[in-house]
């Protein structure tokens, strides 16, 4: 209980204290250490703003899908369908007058 | 504001005299910072170099929307509050070496001796610090804050990149919070 009450006025004292703590000082060595610190890192670049680097990804897949349509066209074009004989052979298989599909 | 621009400028360019005059300029105010949230002078002091070496790494980045001081303040209460958290997950596993009773591990785990302090000391920040960590993240930063010299809501409004109401707000929640939790500490 005793124990208690004075653990109950050191919180009370402690809040108090908190309002009226006092700065502090940096100690000797804190400036040359951090100066220390400071001459062994190094400043990050400035990096990209985020919508530079989604225009930079977007124009690289359009880039890539560009290709692919362009290499499906003309560099290597898909064998021609010989519509005219496929439909003639249908035709006689299903015993129907080539010359009326013509029609 | 020119001048500090043009300090500015020579940082961005890595001009160490800009880099001293900067360090000069607001290490007391950035220690100052980290001892109203830490309550520790070492961890102040090696916090506030964190907070230098940081602003130093970034400075390329920052675009000068916000004056440079708040920038850095608000670096020094982002720092402040990751050490907050740190130490209490250390806090956690100490109570975890404690109910495994592996006391030594425990207060390795714990660190933070404050040896400049007396054992009466050390036990009213201990009690002050629980006691604010009962607050949120937000009114532990604008109740701080508004105790320290020179800070007017507006200014601790701008570090927090919220109204000068907000902060009244925080401030008089904090203020409320804390009151309720001695009511129940005096209780127990």
């Amino acid at each position: 209980m005793q124990k208690n009450t004075n653990n109950n006025i050191t919180v009370m004292d402690a809040l108090k204290e908190f309002e009226s703590i006092e700065n502090i000082e940096p100690s000797d060595d804190w400036n040359r250490s951090l100066m220390e610190k400071l001459a062994s890192v190094k400043p990050h670049s400035a990096s990209l703003f985020p919508s530079t680097k989604i225009l930079v990804v977007l124009v690289f897949v359009i880039t890539i899908n560009i290709y692919f349509l362009l290499n499906a066209l003309f560099i290597h074009p898909g064998s021609s369908i010989h519509r005219n004989n496929d439909l003639k052979v249908i035709s006689r298989e299903l015993l129907i007058n080539p010359l009326s599909i013509k029609n | 504001m020119t001048e500090e621009v043009e300090l500015l400028r020579r940082l961005k360019n890595g001009d160490q005299a800009a880099i001293n005059e900067l360090v000069k300029q607001y290490a007391n105010k950035v220690i100052n910072i980290c001892y109203r949230f830490l309550l520790n002078k070492e961890d102040a002091e090696d916090i506030s170099q964190e907070v230098f070496i940081e602003v130093f790494q970034s400075i390329r980045s920052f675009r000068g929307e916000a004056k440079l001081s708040t920038w850095i303040y608000r670096i020094a209460v982002t720092k402040s509050l990751d050490e907050i958290k740190k130490r209490n997950r250390k806090k956690r596993m100490t109570t975890l070496g404690k109910i495994l009773h592996i006391d030594d591990v425990a207060s390795w785990i714990s660190g933070g001796t404050m040896p400049d302090k007396t054992i009466q000391e050390k036990e009213k920040m201990k009690e002050l610090n629980q006691i604010l960590n009962s607050l949120p993240d937000n009114q532990r930063v604008a109740f701080t804050l508004s105790k320290l010299d020179g800070h007017t809501n507006s200014e601790i409004a701008t570090i927090m990149n919220t109204t000068t109401i907000a902060v009244e707000s925080l401030v008089y929640r904090a203020k409320k919070k804390l009151s309720s939790e001695i009511e129940f500490i005096l209780k127990k």
